[in-house]
């Protein structure tokens, strides 16, 4: 079962009605509602791109993003101050992760925005804990057994974020090429970064 | 396991296919989803009482609704249960489960008396100390996955005091604050039909009243 849900039964119209009431008695704004929805949107995974690539180019930025995802988020103008904690994972060639949350749907969202349907649906979240080497190979992503894969259940305030492996053929990119690179998928840990056109 | 909330799926699914498609969001998704965080961020409730009201909902409704229509029927339930609506309120066709006073009082006096006081000094367990995930089965809202409960691990960080979710989810004020530990399993231990390489790991953030520690024979 997919992550969403088709009008079929109702939902948009009992959204909607809901709205309305809690606006029509008070306990809500049309405007809170409108500003909620833009704060919901506005992010995309072009922002933790940015935080990689300039990890992949400055090895002292990519210190301060392990250490602090928060504050090297902000050093770069991503606002993460509505995640409790937000840490940052980084890929060697011996060590891959893969991010899930077993239990919901915790995600960096300030960072990345909504995550994906498949992310929150019942066969990622109950099988990559179980199965993780399978599931990145219907992803396509089939590792080495001398990789470690390691599974990052989410269960408590912390948010992460992977570091993907810098592709090869990059020397010498910009921050806005590499951070081209950086694909959403290669940033929960289900793929790898594109690499440069041949 | 009839004892796990319909939420708790880790380890669950096996071949079943993953849809890997992405059609974004309808607009009533966003919208919902707009009306939801409003309420949050208005002080209505707090994310762990959404998630346990998303919980409440029990496995055959979470398996129908979807993603947002689920958070949509616990929203509900806790616009009723703050007062804030009336049940009658509620858009015809609602599936919201509102938890009675009394009852979401019980369940809070369970998890704090399991939850104790945390040694103000300090943390009880430290980085590399052996650990196991006690096999508990509390009655209410839990953030250690049932797949997880038994299995050895070994502490590898400690994150410091946060507020008990367990009674956040019931409208309590969390405290007293529990220690959280980042803990570090071989997926071999976790699941005997592992069929990866000895070396994969799996980490969870757990806290530390489902710890105890473990002789550890490495």
């Amino acid at each position: 079962m997919s992550g969403h849900d088709p009008d079929g039964d109702g939902q948009a119209g009992r959204a909607r009605a809901l709205a309305a009431h809690l606006v029509g008695k008070g306990l809500l704004t049309q405007r809170e509602i409108d500003a909620s929805i833009e704060r919901q949107t506005a992010p995309h995974p072009g922002l933790g791109a940015r935080l990689v690539a300039r990890a992949w180019i400055d090895p002292a930025y990519r210190r301060d993003l392990l250490h602090d995802g928060k504050q090297a988020a902000a050093d770069l103008g991503v606002d993460a101050s509505q995640m409790t904690r937000f840490d940052v994972l980084e890929n060697t060639p011996s060590r891959h992760h893969v991010i899930v949350c077993t239990l919901c749907s915790c995600y960096p969202r300030p960072i990345l925005g909504e995550p994906p349907a498949w992310y929150t649906s019942a066969e990622y979240r109950g099988r990559v804990v179980r199965e993780p080497r399978a599931v990145l190979a219907e992803f396509g992503l089939a590792l080495p057994r001398d990789v470690e894969v390691v599974v990052v259940d989410s269960t408590a305030d912390r948010r992460f974020m992977v570091v993907p492996l810098r592709p090869r053929g990059t020397e010498g990119m910009t921050d806005a090429q590499l951070a081209a690179l950086v694909t959403r998928d290669s940033m929960i840990g289900v793929g790898l970064p594109l690499t440069p056109a041949a | 396991m009839s004892s796990r909330l319909p939420s708790d799926v880790g380890g669950t699914g096996l071949g079943r296919r993953i849809d890997r498609r992405d059609p974004g969001h309808a607009d009533w998704e966003l919208l919902a989803a707009g009306v939801r965080m409003a309420l949050i961020a208005r002080g209505l409730f707090r994310w762990d009482e959404g998630r346990r009201a998303v919980e409440a909902l029990g496995h055959e409704r979470y398996r129908r609704l979807g993603y947002e229509a689920r958070k949509l029927a616990a929203v509900e339930a806790l616009l009723v249960e703050k007062e804030a609506l009336a049940r009658a309120e509620l858009p015809p066709g609602s599936q919201a489960v509102p938890l009675a006073a009394a009852e979401r009082r019980r369940i809070a006096s369970a998890a704090r008396r399991r939850g104790g006081s945390p040694d103000p000094a300090g943390p009880s367990f430290g980085a590399g100390d052996a650990v196991r995930v006690r096999d508990d089965r509390p009655p209410g809202h839990v953030r250690t996955p049932a797949y997880l409960r038994g299995k050895p691990g070994r502490v590898a960080g400690v994150h410091g005091p946060f507020g008990n979710p367990e009674t956040l989810a019931y409208g309590e004020s969390g405290r007293p604050a529990q220690w959280l530990y980042m803990v570090e399993f071989r997926q071999a231990d976790v699941w005997s039909d592992y069929g990866g390489p000895a070396a994969d790991l799996l980490r969870a953030d757990i806290y530390e009243h489902w710890l105890e520690p473990r002789e550890a024979a490495t």
